[in-house]
């Protein structure tokens, strides 16, 4: 399979939702934000080929997304995300009056974890089940399981010392 | 906190709140992106490389044409031609199979171990083909700027002969260690990686390094030797030059 300008157009239309979520959560700022961006896409049209229909689609694209993710090097030893990194949500559009400073103490949280805990709580934020989580990362589900709660826990402690 | 409030806080992030509508990106527009990946840093390493040795192939070339006449350079110049070529061809093997095993397609845990074993097995032929360079540039550069100051090889004196010879070694040894260190931060970046994925998946990579080595001790021979005799070529050329 090729990845032709109307394939890679199609592919962009409907999961630059989660493409743009992977780049938000590895990045700490904008402008590396849309590096990451870029380069997920182009790995995916790159890759496309690869692809096999045995595998789901959109568990094939996480695969992508997340390893070029994991894979990015950078020098920026910044942990927590700069102001900048925020404008690109749009607040306004939210329903919920607390979204703004709630979905700030999520991210905030979400980026002390490593990369590959960043993975694995994108994942079950996501809705994927343990066993779609595993084959995207290659461990067991066990694992998955056990990390999991350490994450969540890590996350609630991290927000509600956010909140205080 | 329970599940379903982390989950709900995630939900509020949407196509609207995160300005999508406004995206349109052509494929051509992502052609030009840059990207810090392990892989992309490790493949242009041995591109960079690949042009400086295409460009000392144009200089043993226009020696060839300098020096017509002169057997003993000729034969430094087709020998480095020669030295150029293995290398480089190496090298290019190097590049198309490191491209055949980055894919990230597969799982988290296969697409890091892959390019882990893969830069464990072939860090010596990356630092040797990049130090090489380093030769594979001073020789013809050396033979060109006789060329066009004195019009011939230059005489030298012992004092000449040790300047020379030590300039080309602390440049072979500089890019020595500058690409060493490089590969040598890659892999621990690998490393972490892989730890916190746990399950062992770092004693997986370094079954699969094991096995694989013990297959290419032949090649890594051959680049040890190649390398020694474009040593050899450049202590041959000043040597006649000093002569």
């Amino acid at each position: 399979m090729k990845c032709d300008k109307k394939t890679f157009a199609e592919i962009l239309d409907k999961h630059k939702g989660i493409i743009r979520k992977v780049s938000m959560l590895y990045t700490n700022n904008k402008e590396d934000q849309e590096d990451l961006f870029q380069e997920i896409c182009f790995q995916i049209c790159k890759s496309y080929n690869t692809f096999r229909d045995e595998a789901q689609f959109s568990t094939w694209l996480y695969r992508v997304a997340l390893n070029t993710a994991i894979s990015q090097v950078r020098k920026n030893k910044q942990k927590t995300p700069s102001e900048t990194f925020y404008e690109n949500i749009h607040y306004s559009s939210m329903k919920n009056e607390d979204g703004e400073g709630q979905v700030q103490q999520l991210f905030k949280a979400i980026s002390l974890l490593n990369k590959i805990d960043k993975a694995l709580i994108l994942l079950w934020l996501e809705e994927k089940n343990y066993e779609e989580i595993a084959d995207i990362l290659g461990i067991s589900k066990s694992n998955v399981s056990v990390k999991l709660v350490r994450i969540k826990r890590s996350l609630s402690e991290t927000i509600n010392g956010l909140k205080q | 906190m329970k599940d379903d409030e982390l989950k709900n806080i995630w939900n509020m992030i949407n196509d609207d709140t995160l300005g999508l509508d406004a995206l349109h990106m052509t494929k051509d527009q992502i052609i030009s992106s840059r990207s810090g990946s392990v892989q992309n840093k490790l493949r242009a390493i041995l591109q960079n490389d690949l042009i400086l040795k295409s460009v000392s192939g144009i200089a043993f070339l226009l020696n060839l044409i300098f020096y017509w006449g002169t057997s003993d350079v000729i034969i430094i110049c087709l020998g480095g031609i020669l030295f150029l070529g293995i290398i480089t061809s190496i090298q290019w093997k190097t590049l198309q199979a490191f491209d055949k095993i980055s894919n990230p397609g597969l799982s988290t845990r296969e697409a890091l171990s892959n390019v882990l074993i893969f830069i464990k097995r072939k860090a010596n032929i990356y630092e040797i083909c990049i130090a090489a360079s380093q030769v594979l540039i001073f020789v013809p550069g050396l033979l060109i700027y006789f060329y066009l100051v004195y019009g011939q090889v230059k005489p030298m004196t012992g004092i000449s002969f040790m300047v020379y010879t030590g300039l080309v070694l602390i440049g072979t040894f500089s890019a020595y260690s500058r690409i060493r260190a490089q590969i040598k931060f890659h892999i621990q970046y690998l490393h972490v990686s892989l730890s916190d994925l746990n399950e062992n998946s770092l004693q997986y990579a370094f079954n699969a390094i094991d096995n694989k080595r013990k297959q290419d001790n032949l090649h890594k021979i051959l680049v040890y030797i190649l390398t020694g005799i474009g040593f050899i070529a450049l202590m041959v050329i000043l040597k006649s030059a000093v002569g």
